[in-house]
């Protein structure tokens, strides 16, 4: 019986990677387009500090993840570039391209701490110059385009630490582009006037200021829909840090409990600090919901930096990559 | 080949992305107060900006609200053109992202096509 039962379990573990992804991604297009404004306003406030967390230890603080000259040198710039932002979030003026440039001297440190083929490593550096290129001349570009594309890149990751197959990556990103160009194409514009989700502010964020910092200069119809995709682009990418992710990354693991497993990653000060920061951004919300959330993602810029720093060093030295190993 | 054209279907989404509207001119006065300099010479003053009201739904009504212009020498541009470069940085910046989302899931799958081939 048990003999017969195993390759069937077996099967359901080795289930195509969309069918693990499919559930996460409806579950996120329909909450975004039931309640748009309280996704984008209590995601991050209650799952923002959790997902950050499991960006560093999966992808820096794990044992063998990533050598560990590698994390303090990674930390000069990127501590640095979150000095700034908490300057901003206490009123003083921002220093948007020395944040890009910070940004970039993260991906740099990457690049230069790996062992690669010359011309992969000339190639990166040539994009990280046209990059500071473009900073320089527009740092709010750069900010935009990560702001967008970090919710990308967490789907990328999971595919890459799931190993996923070529048709496995293609049925995934068929899944999540079809999502994508049915908002894009205004396909729940009905739906959301009808049901008047975006009319009345959730606990003081507005469908106004989101537009102005997620679709800057865009026309309304147009900027309401890339509003409507980063709602639905941030849940996915919340699910894969935290369940997707984490489920891919056990697999290479031996088993242990989940405090276990925590307090190896990060420590026991380390994981103290992740508990209560988890705790102390949704008691603030209950204070000033919208304030908090703009602090949090203010203060939290650091870590789309990071994720763009480990893949370029991901991607001139493949063997660097922990589902290489 | 394969890579680009799938980096190019990959990226249709940004062609989807198009507008109008806007002043930058807000923009370059945002969490400056009045009075203060707003680049190349201009100065933050007060004045009234257009503002979308979502209250009835969308498309939402225009109104205007109390606010901080960039005025003066750090302004050459007329308003229509400095909105089409706001439009087109915004074009730019989304449809960058997708680009390069693109291109990193091309990039994964070429791997991996190559990486099955190599294996049987």
């Amino acid at each position: 019986m048990a003999a017969a039962l195993a390759p069937s379990l077996a099967d359901r573990e080795r289930a195509p990677l969309v069918w693990r992804l499919a559930p996460f991604c409806a579950a996120a297009l329909l909450l975004s387009v039931a309640a748009p404004l309280w996704m984008l306003l209590l995601a991050p406030l209650l799952l923002g500090v959790p997902h950050v967390v499991a960006d560093l230890r999966y992808l820096l603080l794990a044992p063998g993840t990533a050598p560990r000259r590698l994390a303090w040198a990674l930390l000069v710039p990127l501590a640095a570039l979150t000095v700034l932002r908490v300057a901003v979030v206490v009123g003083r003026p921002g220093w948007p391209r020395v944040e890009v440039l910070l940004g970039l001297a993260a991906v740099i440190v990457a690049l230069v701490l790996v062992e690669a083929a010359g011309w992969k490593r000339v190639l990166a550096f040539a994009a990280v110059a046209a990059l500071a290129a473009v900073a320089f001349a527009w740092p709010g570009l750069i900010a935009l385009t990560l702001g967008h594309l970090h919710n990308a890149i967490a789907v990328g990751l999971w595919l890459a630490w799931a190993r996923a197959s070529a048709r496995e990556i293609v049925a995934s990103t068929a899944l999540v582009g079809a999502c994508a160009l049915a908002i894009v194409a205004g396909a729940f514009d009905g739906v959301l006037a009808a049901s008047g989700a975006w009319t009345a502010p959730a606990a003081g964020l507005d469908l106004d200021s989101l537009a102005a910092s997620l679709a800057p200069g865009l026309g309304a119809t147009t900027a309401v829909r890339v509003v409507l995709l980063f709602a639905f682009a941030q849940a996915l990418h919340y699910a894969v840090w935290l369940v997707l992710l984490p489920a891919a990354a056990r697999a290479d693991r031996p088993p242990r409990s989940l405090v276990a497993s925590l307090r190896a990653d990060l420590g026991t000060a380390g994981l103290t600090a992740a508990l209560l920061a988890s705790l102390a951004v949704p008691l603030a919300g209950l204070i000033d919901a919208a304030g908090t959330r703009a602090v949090y993602l203010s203060l939290v810029l650091f870590h789309g930096w990071l994720e763009v720093a480990l893949i370029a060093r991901w991607a001139v030295a493949r063997e660097a990559a922990p589902w290489a190993r | 080949m394969k890579v680009l054209a799938l980096a190019a279907v990959l990226s249709l989404p940004a062609a989807a992305l198009h507008a109008d509207v806007i002043n930058p001119r807000e923009d370059a006065c945002r969490g400056r107060g009045a009075g203060d300099t707003c680049g190349g010479g201009g100065r933050c003053v007060q004045s009234t900006c257009g503002r979308n009201d979502y209250s009835g739904g969308v498309p939402p009504k225009s109104i205007r609200v109390s606010c901080l212009l960039c005025e003066g020498p750090a302004n050459p541009l007329p308003v229509d053109t400095a909105a089409a470069r706001g439009e087109a940085r915004t074009t730019a910046a989304i449809g960058g992202a997708v680009l390069v989302t693109g291109v990193l899931f091309a990039f994964l799958w070429h791997r991996r096509s190559n990486g099955s081939r190599a294996r049987s």
